[in-house]
């Protein structure tokens, strides 16, 4: 889950890649769409992770199917 | 209307309880009962976060935002469902990825302010680069031995903590050149590529489990740009 909050990073690369006006927006795009791209991952991928390690604490409470 | 959503106040606003969601997360996540809500909590303020960002007046063109996100939620739902047992690459996998997104950010900010970074401003950014560069490769080593797709034998050489130390040293002193004169753009690759090679790999396989292989130094970069919650044990 904390890997997920890292990619909170995310708000900085958007702001980045949304560039449009800024000399070199074109670096900026290429370099802040990747960086979208590996903090997306996390945010994605440690929130699946995380609540599948969750649920594996659920069974040993008191409902039963 | 749009003038009204893009307005400063209304992002603060978004971003104040985004971090109010991320503090309850964290809280939550701290006991086993109310974990999962904790985990909807951080997600429901990330996505606060990002549709508040998305309504910044200095973005104008919104096609590679969303190429982006796309292209990350198709990498991320894989890495999502890996084997239990793979966790441990997983997560240094994903540092890897966060120490990525820091260089680049890093980087792409300081070629849109040169030539006239305020020297605060430059100093952060020198760290935010140095510190995610060598994070980078240290993460990616770190995946690709728990992997075994490396040796697990550490890579040493000769003189090894010399060398890494000269090279830490020389980014440091270029970073306090570009602090000085941040006008001199030729410098800024150094920052960002000498680190890269920067690599202590000692064989105390117990402490490169718990803190795989420069974790350390991107532990001690969230802890700075507060952007997570500071040194914490492996799970």
């Amino acid at each position: 889950m904390t890997n997920a909050l890292d990619a909170i990073a995310v708000v900085g690369a958007i702001i980045m890649a949304g560039q449009y006006h800024a000399h070199r927006a074109t670096l900026a795009k290429i370099l802040g769409t990747i960086a979208i791209v590996a903090a997306t991952s996390n945010i994605v991928g440690g929130f699946l992770i995380t609540d599948r390690m969750l649920r594996m604490f659920k069974p040993s409470g008191p409902k039963k199917p | 209307m749009r003038n009204v959503l893009a307005s400063d106040t209304f992002i603060e606003i978004t971003y104040l309880i985004a971090t109010a969601l991320f503090i309850l997360s964290l809280k939550w996540l701290s006991s086993p009962t109310t974990a999962r809500r904790g985990v909807f909590a951080g997600e429901l303020g990330m996505l606060l976060a990002i549709a508040g960002t998305l309504l910044h007046h200095g973005i104008v063109e919104y096609k590679w935002i969303f190429v982006g996100l796309a292209l990350g939620a198709i990498i991320g739902v894989p890495l999502g469902e890996v084997a239990m047992t793979a966790v441990p690459q997983r997560t240094a996998l994903s540092h890897a990825f966060g120490a990525l997104c820091v260089t680049l950010v890093g980087t792409t900010e300081f070629y849109l302010r040169t030539p006239d970074v305020p020297r605060f401003m430059m100093g952060v950014l020198s760290l935010e680069v140095i510190l995610g560069s060598l994070t980078f490769t240290g993460s990616l080593m770190a995946a690709g031995k728990l992997q075994e797709i490396l040796p697990q034998r550490p890579i040493t050489y000769k003189g090894q903590n010399i060398v890494n130390l000269g090279l830490l040293a020389v980014a440091i002193v270029v970073a306090g050149m570009l602090v000085a004169h941040p006008e001199k753009t030729q410098l800024f690759p150094l920052i960002v590529g000498i680190p890269l090679f920067v690599r202590r790999d000692d064989d105390h396989s117990h402490r490169r489990r718990r803190y795989a292989d420069g974790d350390f130094a991107f532990e001690f970069l969230r802890g700075a740009f507060c952007r997570g919650d500071g040194i914490r044990p492996r799970q």
